[in-house]
């Protein structure tokens, strides 16, 4: 994988289709972690919390300065049909730098903090672990969105 | 069906990533805009319409700093 790689977990083929995510209405959050637990799509039912078998919050960098406990807002977050696809897209995630901001951020876990079990989505690589203190961290989303689905 | 296909984001872009990104939001924000004001939903249209105008500003700061070393 490389930095700003995003991968969407094998249970959210699951959750979506049992309607535990709405991604346009829900609030979908990314949690910082750091770097205890390496995601992979097959990450065995991911949350930001108990309830499922990996619990990433366990794993969440030390919230301080700019980042807040349980992660920035993908805000207007939308789903839209572009091209005979339907795409998840959201506004872009920005820390400003701050002396008190945590300083080993690995991994960004994408979750639905509406879902009463806050079941995760999907992960971010940040490439290696990012020191929010020393400067601003921004995640700018694909041009094509975050994710997407069409007919095979 | 086949999905989910996911998209390599980027960690801290630079400014000609930034407004790539810029353009392709503000049409993805169109298609949402549009939903918003069908479904009558005024508390999304004003944050997406907010949004859009915010990435608009960014692409016209962009222009006028173009415009300025061109000129």
């Amino acid at each position: 994988m490389a930095a700003g790689d995003v991968v969407f977990f094998d249970q959210w083929l699951v959750d979506v289709q049992e309607g535990v995510h709405n991604m346009e209405t829900d609030v979908i959050k990314v949690g910082f972690t750091d770097g205890t637990t390496t995601p992979a799509a097959t990450t065995s039912d991911p949350r930001w919390g108990a309830g499922g078998t990996t619990n990433f919050s366990s794993e969440e960098v030390t919230p301080g300065g700019n980042y807040s406990a349980g992660g920035p807002t993908i805000a207007n977050n939308s789903v839209t049909l572009t091209g005979g696809a339907g795409v998840f897209d959201g506004d872009d995630i920005s820390v400003l730098q701050n002396a008190s901001n945590p300083t080993n951020a690995r991994w960004g876990i994408i979750y639905n903090d509406t879902a009463a079990g806050k079941n995760a989505l999907g992960f971010v690589d940040y490439g290696a672990s990012i020191d929010m203190s020393a400067g601003d961290f921004s995640i700018a989303w694909n041009a094509s969105g975050i994710e997407s689905m069409n007919q095979a | 069906m086949k999905g989910p296909k996911t998209y390599s984001s980027t960690i801290n872009p630079n400014q000609e990533q930034i407004a790539i990104r810029d353009i392709a939001r503000i049409e993805r924000l169109n298609s949402a805009i549009n939903k918003a004001t069908n479904s009558g939903n005024k508390e999304k249209l004003e944050a997406l319409t907010k949004e859009k105008q915010r990435r608009c500003q960014s692409l016209k700061a962009l222009a006028d700093k173009i415009y300025q070393i061109i000129n």
